[in-house]
């Protein structure tokens, strides 16, 4: 008795619920319904009134009467709402229940069409994840969107985000407005010793103020102030963990940094950690000597907008005081500029373009899918034809038989999108992979896992409402039109249904080529990155070292360490070549220098410096196209050479035959020339996406290196060779730290992290449609033979040549896949247009590759012809007379 | 089921048999039509009229059109559909098969002999 009464209540409590949410909806229908109910009450009163009247009853008395019969106006009012209301809701979860009986009959389908809609909704939900955990994540900080980073730029360059002067820096923060605070910092590199082995640490000089305008506190401790002087300092809770046990007690204490004594104040809290990969924090100080510097680069402004301000105002203004700037000091200020960029897009710039890419592809993804449940749902619609005529005949409404196939759409997507979130929950760890854990200073942020937050849980349940909507669509219209007078006469399959699945089929082969060759040019692409690599990193193990410049302070001493620890390397039975060089390719550091363009001194222009010795081309196998390389007799006191690479010599002199010229690095007041000795070939020393800038190479002995790395080739195990290259560096000095120790392989797979991970799930999500437009082709082509057997079966008997019947196919099959290919690749020139930007080393038109997967599609399609081609030729002809 | 079912399908299909027996009618008129064919045994709370006529519009039985009653006064005529008559025909043959089969276990000695 009271199981049907608990589910009214349940009802009317969900039915309150739907009409409080649906109250924006149709609000006109609402009020013209709302309009009719108030006045067929009021007639009813009327009529009763007047029957009362009729009767002897006094009008007012009548009134009072007829509205106590009724039960209230209003009373009655909301019991016929009620009513209306609940009416959908029965409908709907009758609907439910008879799709659910319908689909425990039909498994092959229901199994087929869940598991693509958890295909598609899984895929897209992975990917919205990966895109919400870098472009969507809160920033560590609070308000973090008001956080700009202030840099310099180079105006001829084009080069941005350049540190600032301290001048500069004092003028931006006098003259702007837009900022409610403004703070510096500046990188640096710190040698922890005193507990356990010697360390390099990346560190930053922070203002103190800068911890305000990141609204960060340390977790243990306090933050310093300008009180504190320049010994103090706060550490990460990365270092905390690592170095000091996580012990409370290390705030009051004091650790040695460069040979330095530093009062620990503060331990960050770990939600901190993701600010770059530095472990501490110490004061910056600008000296008097430099403060008033316009030619020392070395700030990094981090400011908090003032509520009001937008970005683009804030670098408006700012350019207007860099003008200024250029003005009032031409000779150091002429050629720069300012820029203001959100925190934010600083953070996860080089991930953005891969990302949209994902995120652009999934949505095919999503649409293909959609597109093939929409013809699997039509192929079912046409064999429950009967059933649907039958319904109608009964006097179903033809809204009713939409809604009820509408729902049943809508229900296999909500079974797949359930299906597809614990997809996405597994493919987050394959997605993990697009982030290098090594590569610094590359502005991908590391990410260590992707969470399935309420965004994306909310993105998995709009992409699961579209994907039913879009796939239940057109059956629904087309299962709504079937003629029931036919069907129950002959319960054949109507011929228009036949018409749609075509165009469907048609419409999965175009965007299938879309897909494919967004994929091919991508993963094209980032192979001719990889390919362009110019050096060979197979069995090559390097190592970097950040000298401690408390314990090398002049250039001599630094210079020695380099020179000892090549005779060191050399000497190592492990190791069979080695070189140094400060920077390693693609590890994200780049150091730039300035020359003057021969014969137009006045113009300079910035390139990549190395500092190399000879060995680091050979081991390397960086080749030396033209002149020498460098040797023992480019020393200090000998005349200053450089090697350049083929893009320099193209792009200056026009030619490689540069041998001999002579190049000015210097300033004005002060030439540096060096003559050009030799040309190597371009190396990647940028990480994708990165441009590739033109390179310069000095040799080591005849500047000083801030820091350097080794490359080590041995023939023996990687481990053989690693041990050879630490015990040569600790045998020049005890002391010294070593840094990302690691093959130059890895160095490579984490540079390539973003590319190679993309790549393959493009060319998953290509797969992916390669196998659904083959399902597509198969179905219609399987359905036309089936349906047409009668006339296969009655030309065969008649003695029809095969080829008649190959034909028949065959013009199906040739129709859909042209059509098909024709428009997909329509589309595909016009989102070229949009690709080009993110490709390098192909065209986005690429002809080679488009013949290709055209030639690709028709293949499969051809290839998903075979079977119902097969059935046809072997139709019995009998079946003409046996099933008339 | 609870006593509102049972009168709620009950009340449908007095509706539904009136409208079928005097063509179309507006509310008040099924209302006191059902209390006159009842003896006025049934105290018709009207109200509840309402709902059900909505319902039955909605599955299609019966339609609505406004009209001018014999006294003059607009009304809401309501009549029935097609699929209306086959809802009598079918509501009323299971009403019968219920009653017949209730009327059993009410005089169990007739049934049992």
């Amino acid at each position: 008795m009271s199981a049907p009464r608990q589910r009214t209540r349940a009802l009317s409590a969900l039915r309150r619920l739907l009409a409080r949410l649906g109250g924006s909806f149709g609000g006109r229908a609402r009020a013209e319904r709302e309009r009719e109910l108030h006045d067929e009450l009021e007639s009813h009163l009327q009529l009763d009134v007047d029957e009362r009247i009729a009767r002897g009853v006094p009008p007012d008395e009548a009134r009072r009467q007829a509205l106590l019969a009724l039960g209230g106006l209003e009373a009655t009012k909301e019991r016929v709402r009620d009513a209306a209301r609940t009416r959908w809701l029965e409908d709907l979860l009758h609907d439910a229940r008879f799709a659910l009986r319908g689909f425990r009959r039909d498994r092959l389908f229901f199994a087929v069409v869940v598991l693509t809609f958890a295909l598609g909704i899984g895929a897209n939900t992975a990917i919205f994840a990966a895109f919400n955990a870098v472009l969507l994540r809160p920033l560590p900080y609070p308000d973090g969107d008001r956080l700009v980073r202030i840099s310099s730029t180079d105006l001829r360059a084009g080069e941005s985000r350049m540190p600032v002067t301290p001048a500069d820096f004092a003028d931006y923060r006098d003259a702007t407005r837009s900022y409610s605070l403004m703070a510096a910092s500046s990188d640096g590199i710190f040698t922890l010793t005193g507990e356990g082995e010697p360390e390099s640490i990346i560190g930053y000089r922070f203002a103190p103020e800068m911890f305000t305008v990141l609204g960060v506190h340390p977790a243990l401790g306090r933050a310093f102030v300008a009180a504190d002087g320049a010994h103090v300092v706060v550490l990460s809770d990365r270092l905390w963990r690592r170095r000091f046990h996580s012990d409370p007690g290390v705030v009051g204490r004091y650790i040695r940094l460069d040979s330095e004594r530093y009062l620990v104040v503060g331990v960050m809290p770990q939600s901190f950690n993701q600010w770059g990969s530095n472990e501490l924090w110490v004061p910056l100080v600008i000296g008097p000597d430099i403060a008033t510097s316009r030619t020392r680069p070395m700030i990094r402004i981090v400011a908090r907008l003032r509520p009001g301000a937008t970005v683009e105002s804030a670098r408006a203004e700012l350019r207007t005081v860099a003008a200024s700037l250029a003005t009032a000091h031409p000779d150091t200020n002429a050629l720069r500029g300012a820029e203001v960029v959100s925190l934010r897009t600083i953070d996860s710039g080089d991930a953005r373009p891969a990302l949209y890419v994902l995120l652009g592809a999934v949505v095919f993804v999503l649409l293909l899918t959609s597109s093939n449940i929409a013809g699997l749902s039509l192929a079912r619609a046409s064999r429950r034809n009967r059933e649907i005529a039958l319904r109608t005949a009964l006097g179903a409404g033809r809204g009713r038989i939409v809604r009820q196939l509408f729902t049943e759409s809508v229900l296999l997507a909500c079974i797949g999108g359930a299906a597809g979130v614990v997809l996405a929950l597994w493919s987050t760890d394959l997605l993990v992979r697009l982030f290098p854990t090594h590569t610094s200073n590359v502005h991908i942020p590391h990410i260590d896992h992707i969470p399935i937050d309420a965004r994306v849980l909310l993105f998995g349940v709009a992409a699961t409402l579209l994907a039913g909507t879009l796939a239940g669509l057109t059956p629904a219209i087309r299962g709504s039109r079937i003629d029931f007078g036919d069907m129950l006469k002959g319960g054949r399959a109507s011929v228009r249904g036949s018409r749609i699945r075509p165009v469907l089929v048609a419409a999965q082969i175009g965007l299938a080529l879309v897909l494919s060759a967004g994929a091919g040019l991508t993963i094209l692409s980032a192979h001719a990155r990889q390919q362009r690599l110019g050096f060979d990193g197979d069995r090559v193990f390097t190592a970097r070292v950040l000298l401690d410049r408390s314990r090398y302070p002049d250039e001599a001493r630094r210079r020695q360490f380099a020179v000892d620890l090549d005779a060191r390397l050399h000497a190592t039975r492990d190791i069979r070549e080695s070189g140094l060089v400060h920077i390693l390719p693609l590890c994200g550091w780049s150091s730039p220098v300035d020359y003057h363009t021969p014969g137009h001194p006045e113009e300079t222009h910035e390139a990549g410096l190395l500092l190399a010795d000879a060995g680091y081309f050979s081991t390397m196998r960086i080749p030396i196209l033209r002149g020498r390389s460098f040797t023992a007799t480019d020393t200090l006191t000998a005349p200053k050479v450089a090697l350049v690479d083929e893009r320099f010599a193209r792009h200056v002199f026009g030619s490689i035959e540069v041998v001999g010229k002579r190049v000015d690095f210097g300033t004005a007041k002060e030439p540096d020339w060096r003559t050009i000795v030799g040309v190597v070939g371009d190396v990647s020393n940028d990480p994708p996406p990165q441009r590739q800038r033109m390179m310069i190479y000095w040799p080591f002995a005849q500047d000083d290196p801030p820091f350097l790395a080794v490359v080590a080739r041995g023939d023996g195990e990687a481990s053989a060779v690693a041990a050879a290259v630490r015990d040569a560096i600790w045998a020049v000095d005890r002391e010294q730290p070593i840094s990302y120790a690691m093959p130059m392989d890895e160095l490579v797979a984490d540079a390539f992290a973003l590319d190679r991970t993309s790549t393959i799930i493009l060319g998953f999500f290509a797969l992916v449609a390669l196998v659904i437009a083959a399902m597509g082709v198969y179905g219609v082509l399987a359905h036309t033979v089936l349906e047409r057997r009668h006339e296969i079966g009655i030309r065969l008997a008649l003695g029809a040549p095969r080829r008649h019947i190959v034909t028949l196919v065959g013009r199906q099959l040739a129709l859909m896949t042209a059509t098909g290919l024709v428009v997909g690749l329509a589309a595909t020139l016009a989102a070229g247009r949009v690709l080009a930007a993110l490709l390098e080393g192909v065209s986005a038109h690429d002809p080679g590759l488009l013949a290709g997967i055209i030639t690709l599609l028709a293949l499969v399609a051809a290839a998903a012809a075979a079977l119902p081609l097969w059935r046809a030729l072997r139709t019995d002809p009998m079946i003409a007379l046996r099933d008339p | 089921m609870s006593k509102q079912d049972v009168w709620q399908g009950t009340l449908a299909l007095m509706v539904l048999k009136t409208l079928e027996a005097m063509g179309a009618m507006h509310g008040y008129g099924i209302a006191r039509r059902i209390e006159q064919v009842s003896d006025d045994r049934l105290a018709l709370n009207y109200g509840t009229l309402y709902p059900a006529l909505v319902k039955l519009e909605q599955e299609g039985f019966i339609d609505a059109k406004w009209g001018v009653s014999e006294h003059g006064r607009r009304a809401k005529y309501y009549s029935l559909t097609r699929a209306g008559h086959r809802e009598v025909a079918r509501a009323e043959r299971e009403w019968r098969q219920t009653t017949e089969l209730v009327a059993r276990f009410l005089a169990p000695a007739k049934a049992g002999s």
